[in-house]
């Protein structure tokens, strides 16, 4: 009997394991696990506009204007209190600092390598998705993916580069850095084995949807940018033609009038020309609240059911994260017309009115009225025609330093051409022009540089225009840098952030977020961080 | 979940026990591969004091002595439920009028059962008609495939953390030991004591290289913490304190001797080095006011080199003891516990006397540093760094917080009156006692903080046993009650 009861119990054993398995498998109630995705051309879709999604969420949104203002000279702190931010604009930046988190970022690019490692399977059991919609939605992935690694270079240098879709626990997850210049490499290759696939337009009804997505005309700028980080200017010149020279792209105009201004010295008259109200309200309101304007190439949206985080840093002013740094806008960056004072550069007031960055807090140039909380849907544009043209000017004036003599007088007043085109629609006042009877590579250079300020007042684009013309030809010019300390920090800092720019080159990237090193064992902070002490633990 | 248990027990000469389980278990939340784990148990007893050669020699005054043993392997599973799956989610959000999906978690395929393993040793003893007795017990838990939750994995991946990954093995071990005696037993009066004792240490043997051995570092505000393969966990480490710098005389830069270290200039002309805190990559410049940090090894720097162990959240000694009196219809009973030789941060002290924030802060603040002090004898002793906004490093992790934490809590005194039947006999009732207790009565402590008895919860994924967070603080509780049978 004892016998019998154990051989039962060993049957009813071996039966309970075998049977119960599959009744084990569960499957989540709330999203779908991703062995049953990837079925249909639609689920191919939605993951795509997924990666658009994580594009305007708010940690890779903030970063996108933040790193590109945040050591820079036109953003000083508000009086909300922000630590992180504080400690950045003192130049003491420590690897705990929050805004060192490069994590959504990668995690973006992380969706875009697997939308290319999964949509391909989707060919074979989808007959409806064709071939042409697989490189199209690859073709976004591939951009979106090198629009990142472009930011995470010019922000950290060296960083890790991969292709590999992390799906599951089986995969070795730590990753060393790769050189930067490697890294700008690969992005380049990818860039240009998808932009020719990419669509030169989405719909031919909503603007919208032709500035929300990555169009072709979206991978040329971002092929212009990055060929121009790279010191390939032709490139640039060739990139930048293609976009302006399709003709789907205008400046948007200004209206203007024009006073006729006595020179009490000698008697002459000068016509000096102003921007009308109107003509300025237009602008404001067609690039910066409306939005997806003419002028616009790739535009990140935001609406209502997903605001843009910009309302405690700027509009909330004075007690907000951020304000615009007057000191720097006033005295270097626009300068009063010796004409009239009627005449005014516009951007002076689209991008700083009533102390506050208005470009993201106002709604018109004539209310002092600031967006709500609800209201912070204006759009963040990443490229837009203006920047077009004076990429294309910085690249010929680059160009113009191999020439001599009257080719290179001529070369720097062609670029030349394309900054007045810019100048003129903003009725760029005098004092801020160069000397045109001596015109020089380094003065030229100089005069984009501070054009590029003008123009892109809080874009996100400040730190790299500066970075990128100080570090030309192994940093000939560091003086930019050096010189921006004097603004983009506080008094009693100055000299010590100039030291840490000047003996160090590595102090101009941030440091790796702690998080990283310590989970991470092949990657090593940036060595002018590097203190020995985060990232033990490594075999 | 599915399982299946088997159980068996035999036992001979009412001097040899031994014990067998056996546990199947199935569950759902791991991936197919990993889901079934076997689960045994053996254990055993020997009644030496039964023994036929023991019992001629001792049974006079011996009433037990026995041995036990006991091995045994339990399984824990996650507590989320789809772990193994990787998921796909809708946004919140739409973009451009469609809304998109993304990959929310990834697959944890590889996931295991935590296997541990508990290993015992037992001996019981009484003696003196059981008015002597000593119960000692020698423990090892040994956890192999250690589970971590939401492990902080690299970002690079495109997610932050896992919900749970096996990471290696952690061993516990311990003693405890608990005597009691009644030294006296008569009909009126009974006088018993009872003491216990114990220790526990809990140590990683081995870890995944992605989960990080140290939490905090120099240049982060607050406590330090790391351990080491090996060794005990609950270390803490951080920069010894040395008040503050009372006037600019002292914030320039000594070596070794007590001298003045000098730089020139471009001119030619000897400038004193100032004291910096984390050169080049911060480079603050100390002034007047600031904490004063330990130049370890007189640099004229503090950064990652100045840093040195504190102190550990572990006991070496935790226990509790008591009387126990009994005289005719009265019996009292106290009970005191103790634990001796741990530290704590008392991480109240910090958060009230930084002045980084907007946070409320302690009237402590009010004896900070105000003016310099010419003459350092002259300065009040204990001042505080001076308050700076949002700027400074006066609150890094330091021994300005670790507090010894051993203490002597008198836990609780009970005095009851038991009515006899005699009293009763008139009544409907039966029984009936009344009875007074009084809990939390006083505590001994060097511990300048609200409550020493922190909780010291030592573990990979915990970097904030021994922390004191002076949340409620402990309430006296007096009782008094009565107990009737009907």
């Amino acid at each position: 009997m004892k016998n019998f009861k154990i051989l039962i119990s060993l049957l009813l054993l071996a039966i309970v394991s075998t049977s119960c398995d599959g009744w084990l498998n569960l499957t989540p109630t709330s999203g779908v696990a991703r062995n049953e995705y990837w079925q249909s051309k639609e689920d191919v879709a939605s993951f795509t506009t997924g990666i658009y999604s994580a594009l305007v969420g708010d940690d890779v949104s903030l970063r996108l204007i933040l790193w590109g203002e945040m050591r820079a000279d036109m953003l000083t702190s508000g009086t909300k209190n922000n630590s992180n931010f504080s400690l950045i604009k003192q130049g003491e930046i420590t690897s705990y600092n929050s805004y060192c988190d490069w994590g959504s970022f990668y995690t973006v690019i992380n969706n875009c390598n697997t939308l290319i490692k999964y949509a391909p399977g989707v060919l074979d059991i989808d007959k409806s998705f064709t071939q042409s919609a697989l490189q199209l939605n690859e073709a976004q992935a591939v951009g979106v993916r090198s629009l990142m690694y472009f930011y995470l270079i010019r922000n950290f240098g060296d960083i890790p580069y991969t292709t590999t879709a992390y799906v599951d626990d089986s995969q070795d997850f730590s990753i060393a850095k790769s050189d930067k210049d490697s890294v700008l490499n690969y992005t380049i290759r990818d860039m240009e084995s998808v932009v020719e696939e990419l669509p030169t337009y989405y719909s031919t009804s909503s603007a919208a949807n032709n500035k929300g997505k990555f169009t072709r005309y979206a991978g040329y700028a971002l092929l212009a940018d990055m060929y121009l980080w790279k010191e390939n200017y032709q490139k640039t010149v060739d990139y930048c033609d293609k976009i302006i020279s399709s003709g789907q792209y205008a400046l948007i105009p200004v209206e203007k009038d024009s006073v006729d201004v006595t020179d009490d010295t000698n008697g002459t008259t000068k016509r000096a020309s102003y921007a009308t109200d109107g003509g300025k309200e237009n602008l404001f309101n067609k690039l910066y609240v409306t939005g997806n304007s003419a002028e616009s190439i790739f535009e990140l949206q935001f609406g209502t059911d997903n605001t843009n985080p910009f309302y405690t840093w700027f509009t909330t002013a004075p007690s907000s994260y951020a304000i615009p740094n007057t000191d720097f806008i006033s005295e270097s960056l626009f300068l009063p017309s010796t004409l009239s004072s009627t005449c005014k550069d516009i951007r002076q007031q689209v991008c700083s009115s009533y102390n506050t960055v208005w470009k993201y807090a106002g709604l018109s140039l004539s209310s002092k009225t600031t967006r709500t909380e609800a209201q912070m849907i204006g759009n963040l544009i990443v490229y837009r025609l203006a920047e077009v043209y004076l990429m294309r000017a910085e690249a010929k004036t680059q160009l113009a330093a191999s020439m001599s003599g009257d080719q290179q007088q001529n070369e720097l007043k062609e670029a030349l051409k394309d900054v007045d085109l810019i100048r003129d629609r903003a009725n760029a006042v005098d004092a801020t022009d160069i000397d045109r009877s001596a015109l020089s590579v380094s003065t030229v250079e100089e005069f984009i540089l501070l054009e590029e300020a003008r123009e892109f007042a809080f874009e996100g684009k400040r730190w790299y225009d500066v970075l990128r013309n100080a570090k030309r030809n192994n940093y000939a010019n560091l003086k930019y840098l050096v010189n921006m300390c004097v603004y983009s920090t506080s008094a009693d800092k100055v000299y010590s952030l100039q030291s840490k720019y000047s003996n160090n080159y590595n102090s101009h990237y941030l440091p790796i977020y702690y998080d990283d090193l310590q989970s991470n064992s092949l990657l090593k902070q940036n060595s002018f961080y590097g203190d020995g002490t985060t990232s033990t633990n490594k075999k | 979940m599915v399982s299946a248990y088997t159980q068996c027990q035999y036992s001979l000469l009412d001097r040899y026990l031994f014990n067998f389980t056996g546990r199947y278990d199935g569950n759902s939340r791991f991936g197919k591969d990993n889901r079934w784990g076997f689960f045994p148990s053996v254990s055993t007893r020997w009644r030496i004091s039964g023994e036929p050669f023991l019992k001629k020699l001792t049974s006079k005054w011996l009433n037990e002595l026995s041995f036990r043993a006991s091995w045994g392997v339990n399984g824990s599973e996650p507590s989320t439920d789809y772990a193994s799956v990787s998921t796909y989610q809708l946004y919140s959000y739409s973009y451009l009028g469609s809304t998109g999906i993304y990959p929310s978690s990834l697959e944890l395929s590889k996931l295991k059962w935590e296997r541990g393993t508990q290993f015992n040793l037992g001996l019981n003893f009484s003696a003196f008609d059981n008015r002597f007795s000593i119960d000692a017990e020698l423990y090892r838990k040994r956890t192999n495939d250690l589970f971590f939750k939401n492990l902080s994995i690299p970002s690079t991946t495109g997610f932050s953390s896992v919900a749970y990954m096996n990471v290696g093995r952690m061993d516990n071990n311990g003693w405890e030991l608990s005597i009691n005696m009644t030294p006296v037993r008569r009909k009126d009066l009974v006088v018993s004591f009872s003491m216990n004792l114990a220790r526990n240490e809990n140590k990683i043997q081995k870890i995944s290289n992605m989960v990080s051995n140290e939490s905090g570092s120099w240049n982060s505000r607050g406590m330090i913490r790391k351990w080491v393969e090996g060794q005990p966990l609950g270390s803490y480490y951080g920069y010894k304190s040395e008040g503050v710098y009372l006037n600019d005389d002292q914030t320039i830069a000594r070596d070794a001797s007590g001298n003045k270290i000098y730089t020139y200039d471009d001119s030619g002309t000897a400038q004193a080095v100032k004291m910096k805190f984390g050169y080049p990559s911060i480079a603050y410049e100390f002034q007047p006011g600031d904490a004063k940090y330990k130049d370890q090894n007189h640099d004229g720097n503090i950064d990652y080199q100045d840093i040195v162990y504190l102190g550990n959240a572990n006991p070496l000694l935790t226990g509790g003891f008591g009387p126990n009196i009994r005289y005719k219809q009265w019996s009292t009973n106290a009970y005191f516990n103790f634990r001796y030789g741990n530290k704590i941060y008392n991480y109240a002290k910090w958060n009230m006397e930084r002045m980084y924030g907007f946070d409320n802060q302690s009237k402590a603040t009010l004896r900070r540093w105000h003016h310099s002090y010419g003459d350092p004898s002259t300065a009040p002793k204990n001042l505080l760094p001076r308050a700076l906004y949002s700027k400074g490093y006066n609150d890094m992790g330091s021994d300005r917080y670790i507090e010894d934490g051993s203490f002597l809590r008198w836990k609780s005194l009970t005095i009851k009156y038991t009515f006899t039947r005699e009293q009763l006999k008139h009544t409907f009732i039966q029984d009936a006692n009344i009875y007074l207790t009084l809990q939390n009565l006083y505590c001994w402590t060097k511990y300048t903080g609200q409550d020493p008895e922190v909780s010291i919860n030592t573990s990979p994924s915990s970097d904030t046993s021994g922390y004191d967070y002076a949340t409620s603080p402990r309430s006296k509780e007096y009782t008094l009650g009565i107990s009737l049978t009907f």
